[in-house]
């Protein structure tokens, strides 16, 4: 008995490895002493920049144009609100007058070219309709559809455009 | 026991990081000895004493000092993580049917090599013993443990932890002999 208990008394001489010790206690105590005052900091400024992010953000979305026009040492002339009416007035107008001349191109050249077929198909067939200029100048158009449409039963359209072209 | 132990505690409870570090001190080689001889390797019963240590310090806000002492509470975390460690284990091989002879320990405290095999041969005959055994042999002769701390690290009376403590030294007598 008492050389059994001498003998598990040596198992007292069993001690941890040295370096496992350092190791084990640096990550136990390491870990709390970042959760105390070093955390806290941490959690600080982490929130205190998240904050100051979030303001720049909403800044940024709801005025930033318009806090940059008065901020920026650059004045910028495209954001001039008058220049731009004014601009916007005169594309307008320009519109219109083109729209103005197309028109009336459009027109002469109807009539020219509804008179060219019309003589055209006076030359080929006996059995073709009046001429449109006999009707009035309102039923113009009216007028040089049927015509058209008549021509294009006799005609095809590559004679057409080759008389044309002659 | 730590001198002064009581306050030590009371501080590490409330949170002193540094009583908390004499605590470990002292206990920490305690726990160390007691988990490697119920596991096999020195690695393992490394990984298992800081788990113990981490599990104490996660707990040790909720430590109540109800007249029982603080080594039987770490000695309670440290037989519940043995415990885990042979559940949670792969090939789960039970302790008793282990050979041994293959489990070279390292001690680079001994140097005297009639030393060293002496407490290999100890080792190797404890593991041997049920755990039961080995918790109460391990706590009353290498830790000195008086038997109401015995009884209630391992949750049982003090005529049982006797009757335990006597059953395991005659086996032990007997597996050494039998090595021999």
């Amino acid at each position: 008995m008492e050389d059994i208990i001498k003998q598990l008394k040596k198992l007292q001489h069993i001690e941890p490895d040295r370096l496992f010790t350092e190791r084990s206690r640096a990550a136990l105590f390491g870990v709390q002493k970042s959760r105390g005052t070093w955390g806290l900091i941490l959690r600080n400024v982490e929130l205190g920049a998240s904050f100051a992010l979030a303001g720049i953000l909403i800044i940024t979305i709801f005025g930033g144009f318009s806090t940059w026009r008065f901020l920026s040492p650059f004045k910028l002339s495209n954001l001039d609100t008058t220049g731009l009416k004014a601009e916007a007035q005169a594309v307008d107008v320009q519109i219109e007058l083109t729209n103005l001349n197309y028109d009336e191109i459009i027109n002469t050249v109807n009539l020219e070219s509804t008179e060219s077929v019309s003589a055209l198909v006076k030359n080929k067939g006996k059995s073709a309709p009046l001429p449109l200029f006999e009707q009035e100048e309102g039923n113009v158009t009216e007028g040089s559809v049927t015509e058209a449409e008549e021509i294009s039963d006799t005609i095809s359209i590559e004679e057409a455009l080759e008389m044309l072209a002659k | 026991m730590l001198d002064g132990e009581l306050h030590i505690i009371k501080r590490a409870v409330e949170g002193d990081s540094s009583a908390f570090g004499q605590l470990y001190d002292h206990y920490q080689p305690k726990i160390y000895r007691f988990t490697l001889v119920k596991v096999s390797h020195r690695e393992e019963a490394e990984d298992l004493t800081h788990q113990v240590f981490l599990k104490a310090l996660q707990s040790i806000g909720s430590y109540k000092d109800l007249g029982f002492p603080f080594s039987s509470w770490l000695y309670r975390i440290a037989r519940n993580q043995v415990v885990d460690y042979y559940r949670t284990r792969k090939e789960t091989v039970r302790i008793e049917d282990t050979d041994p002879d293959e489990m070279p320990e390292k001690h680079p405290a001994h140097d005297k090599l009639a030393d060293k095999i002496e407490i290999e041969r100890t080792q190797k005959a404890l593991r041997k013993l049920k755990p039961e055994y080995q918790d109460v042999i391990m706590m009353r002769f290498v830790e000195d443990l008086p038997i109401r701390e015995t009884a209630i690290a391992l949750g049982k009376t003090e005529g049982a932890v006797k009757l335990i403590q006597h059953r395991a030294i005659k086996e032990l007598k007997k597996t050494l002999t039998e090595n021999h």
